[in-house]
């Protein structure tokens, strides 16, 4: 793919670029061309402007939630916006329902699989919940409730596949 | 002083073999990670940050595996020696930058490098010539468990570990490879492969020399999602993926030497007389020929030069290195004519 800009060289930047009318516009362009852009601050392109461009649910967040601040760090949604870095840990819990759809739209999911802290033991929390389930199951195959059953079975495998991938250490 | 030992020492992750490395110049697997309790560098005072450094490389140091490691304090380091390590990819650009409270820890080896207050309170890589993900990820991972045993990591059961940017939240995993596509760039079927990279969620950038444009046929492949995959996940789909862009283009070197040998012999035979006889040569001009020429040593188009010396060359014509071995600073006028005299005599060395 040549670049969008110069129609000569290589296209080895990839990004969507937001249009004055809120359309989404894929854009591929070459080093050079990024530079001039100025979509290349230093060696990586801002992750404030992928910030920017994403979903109208973030956009519509910001307006919510623009002043809202980490009682713990003390920085501003709006100024995580700008800059693209949070403050400390706590900012994650403090924008936590704008951050669910900033995190879908880059890696097209909202959970954690994969390794987890030896320190973070869930294993005591996980059986007695997964007993719970169970039990719950029991229930209701007895009352033959059974789409509440399939309901409570998915739960309990998503449960398994779960500590399973959380074990995995390789 | 500890740096000069460093930089005179003959080193470096290019100077090494590896499966594939005749096209997977390297792999590296990154992992961020930030301690409970503090703020992320960008948010904390110089004091905490001084504070976040001595925690961690006590651990560091505590670690076997950091027996007779360099410990570097980016303030302490000259503008030449951060960019050094640049060059070496021991360090990026974004923590040559910083100031006090920042430092970067080296492994006897070279592999083995943790970034301390960059964008995240620790970076950890570790970097192998040739394909060897697997490998790469297995030594990072278990110096993370190492480290997490003395260190709280910010950690959250639902988005994983918690760092600075929210692209790299969950595994805090970059796995990536640097291949050198000659090939697909003369025969025109790079646009179509990279796309196909690109389809898939990974990232594909052209490598950066002294400007910023793609230089010598380089790409870096790279993850972008970091959340809802396991490492393992993440990194057999990239494994997989450059295997077949190596297939791709070991297909074309085989078809251009099929049908366009004489333009491929001529090409190769072109750089090299221009490296052994060139008296004046950008980092650009350097970097293109050296790729070329690297092609031809794969292909056995030229006999009598090693790889391991074009790699080296690679490296060793790269601003800061030149100065280094200059043991001065240069401006780039004697720059290009340092780094002709180096190509010419190097090059004529290893035909002896």
């Amino acid at each position: 793919m040549l670049c969008d800009i110069c129609k000569e060289k290589i296209a080895t930047i990839h990004y969507t670029e937001v249009l004055p009318n809120n359309e989404p516009k894929k854009m591929a362009l070459c080093e050079a061309c990024a530079k001039q852009k100025n979509l290349l601050a230093a060696t990586q392109f801002s992750i404030a402007d992928l910030l920017k461009g994403l979903t109208q649910a973030a956009q519509s967040a910001e307006d919510e939630d623009g002043g809202k601040a980490c009682s713990h760090c003390r920085l501003t949604f709006s100024r995580f916006r700008k800059g693209g870095r949070l403050g400390c840990a706590a900012c994650y819990d403090a924008f936590t329902s704008p951050m669910q759809s900033i995190l879908e739209e880059i890696h097209r999911s909202g959970h954690h699989i994969g390794k987890v802290p030896k320190s973070i033991t869930k294993e005591p929390s996980r059986a007695s919940e997964l007993a719970e389930l169970h039990q719950k199951l029991k229930e209701a195959i007895d009352k033959e409730e059974f789409e509440e059953a399939a309901v409570l079975r998915d739960r309990i495998q998503s449960l398994k596949d779960k500590a399973k991938s959380g074990k995995t250490r390789k | 002083m500890k740096f000069e030992k460093f930089a005179n020492s003959k080193r470096g992750w290019l100077r090494g073999t590896g499966p594939e490395c005749e096209i997977v110049f390297s792999s590296r697997v990154r992992l961020a990670r930030n301690l409970a309790g503090h703020l992320f560098p960008g948010r904390a005072t110089t004091a905490e940050k001084k504070e976040i450094l001595s925690e961690i490389l006590s651990a560091v140091k505590s670690i076997p595996h950091f027996r007779n490691c360099t410990v570097l304090k980016i303030e302490e380091l000259s503008a030449i020696n951060k960019q050094l390590l640049v060059e070496m990819s021991l360090i990026s650009r974004e923590l040559a930058d910083k100031k006090a409270g920042s430092a970067v820890v080296i492994d006897s080896k070279d592999i083995v490098t943790v970034m301390i207050n960059e964008e995240d309170h620790i970076r950890m890589q570790a970097l192998l010539p040739g394909l060897r993900l697997g490998k790469c990820w297995e030594i990072v991972n278990g110096i993370d468990d190492r480290l997490e045993s003395k260190l709280g990591f910010a950690f959250s059961e639902q988005i994983g570990y918690l760092t600075a940017c929210p692209t790299n939240v969950g595994t805090g995993i970059r796995v990536s490879a640097m291949l050198h596509l000659p090939g697909l760039i003369l025969s025109k079927r790079i646009d179509q492969v990279l796309q196909a990279v690109a389809k898939l969620h990974l990232a594909v950038r052209g490598l950066y020399g002294e400007g910023t444009e793609a230089i010598g046929n380089l790409f870096q492949i790279s993850n972008q999602e970091t959340l809802g995959k396991s490492e393992g996940e993440i990194i057999s789909t990239l494994e997989k993926v450059v295997m077949q862009v190596v297939e791709t283009e070991k297909d074309s070197r085989k078809a251009l030497l099929k049908t366009n040998a004489d333009v491929l012999y001529d090409k190769v035979g072109r750089a090299h007389g221009i490296l052994t006889s060139a008296h004046i040569i950008t980092s650009r001009e350097a970097i293109d020929l050296l790729s070329t020429l690297r092609m031809g040593v794969d292909l056995g188009v030229i006999a009598e030069l090693d790889q391991q010396v074009v790699n080296e060359l690679l490296i060793l014509t790269q601003p800061a290195h030149l100065q280094n071995i200059n043991g001065r600073e240069l401006d780039a006028v004697s720059r290009d004519i340092e780094r002709g005299n180096l190509l010419r005599s190097r090059l004529a060395k290893d035909k002896q």
